[in-house]
């Protein structure tokens, strides 16, 4: 599958701008399939609220610091590490997995409602666990062998870029 | 090289945002703004984590559980914090505006002009008497050279002329 980078528009901030992927064929791009589904699950509103106003609060004011992400393998995810949501049946809550590039670049992917402590053992994390650290590979590839720039807030990247999974 | 395509719209990020309460939203921008004022102080006193979690007797998950932006702070873990570091993390509306008085009364200035008046720094503007001496209390953030080579001297904590 193909798989293409998109920025987002309304989450290019003062500190960091945001990015998200679209799967060859698909109808969201991945984030915005994220925010769709976990908007229909009621009972973790607050926690997706919460994260969504983290994501805004690090782009306009204090950057993508890596201490802000928790560190998945090769991707990362939010809420960042050690976040306890008390009184909910599953202690987990919402996971949005990511890749923090710099502390300027981060691309949101996708996640869901995690039931276990290991995402390989989880069937709603799974496969974009998996996901986020097969694109991760490939960037952190491409941007060692200079296939992709990091300039600034902008990602530069060759004319014939593209990334096969 | 070309860059993504970019996507304006995202409706969805901000249609749950304003559903979410105010509560909630603020308790991620407090804990966030108290964990980046901690990176901070520790940034600029040369310390690492490890650091901070041995001046604190703390393990060091803990502490990154702490600097990570999601962490609801007891008032007790913040005067722990400010004692370790030797700084305030915290302030209220008034003790900030306190700390501003403060700041602003400790500079001092000696302007040695004959009948010029003129703007310096950000917004301060200096009036001289007949003697071309008089004290400026602001603050300033530069020196800036004036017409015909005079200058205001930041470091003069004398009394006015």
């Amino acid at each position: 599958m193909f798989v293409t980078i998109k920025k987002l528009g309304r989450l290019s901030f003062r500190k960091v701008y945001y990015y998200t992927v679209f799967i060859e064929d698909a109808d969201y791009t991945e984030f915005e399939d994220f925010l769709i589904r976990m908007k229909s699950v009621s009972e973790y509103g607050e926690q997706l609220g919460k994260i969504l106003q983290f994501i805004q609060d690090i782009g306009e004011k204090y950057g993508a610091r890596s201490e802000h992400f928790r560190h998945e393998r090769s991707a990362d995810a939010l809420p960042p590490r050690y976040y306890i949501q008390p009184g909910k049946p599953n202690k987990y809550g919402i996971r949005l997995y990511c890749i923090r590039l710099s502390n300027e670049i981060v691309v949101l992917l996708n996640g869901d409602l995690k039931t276990e402590d290991n995402p390989e053992d989880c069937p709603n994390c799974r496969r974009h666990f998996r996901f986020a650290n097969a694109v991760a590979r490939k960037l952190n590839d491409a941007i060692r062998d200079g296939e992709i720039v990091l300039n600034d807030k902008h990602l530069d990247m060759d004319d014939d870029f593209e990334i096969a999974l | 090289m070309k860059r993504p395509t970019v996507i304006d719209d995202l409706p969805l990020f901000d249609e749950i945002l304003d559903n979410t309460t105010e509560e909630s939203k603020l308790f991620v921008s407090r804990s966030l703004a108290i964990a980046n004022q901690i990176l901070i102080v520790l940034e600029k006193k040369g310390l690492k984590q490890k650091d901070f979690a041995a001046l604190l007797h703390k393990k060091e998950a803990e502490i990154s559980r702490w600097l990570s932006g999601f962490h609801n702070f007891t008032i007790k873990s913040i005067a722990k914090i400010e004692t370790a570091l030797g700084e305030r993390i915290l302030f209220t509306q008034q003790e900030s505006a306190e700390e501003v008085q403060k700041a602003v009364n400790s500079y001092k200035f000696k302007a040695s002009l004959n009948n010029f008046s003129g703007v310096v720094g950000a917004k301060e503007k200096i009036e001289f008497t007949q003697t071309g001496r008089v004290r400026v209390q602001a603050p300033l953030v530069k020196v800036v050279r004036l017409p015909k080579g005079n200058f205001i001297d930041p470091t003069y904590t004398g009394k006015a002329g």
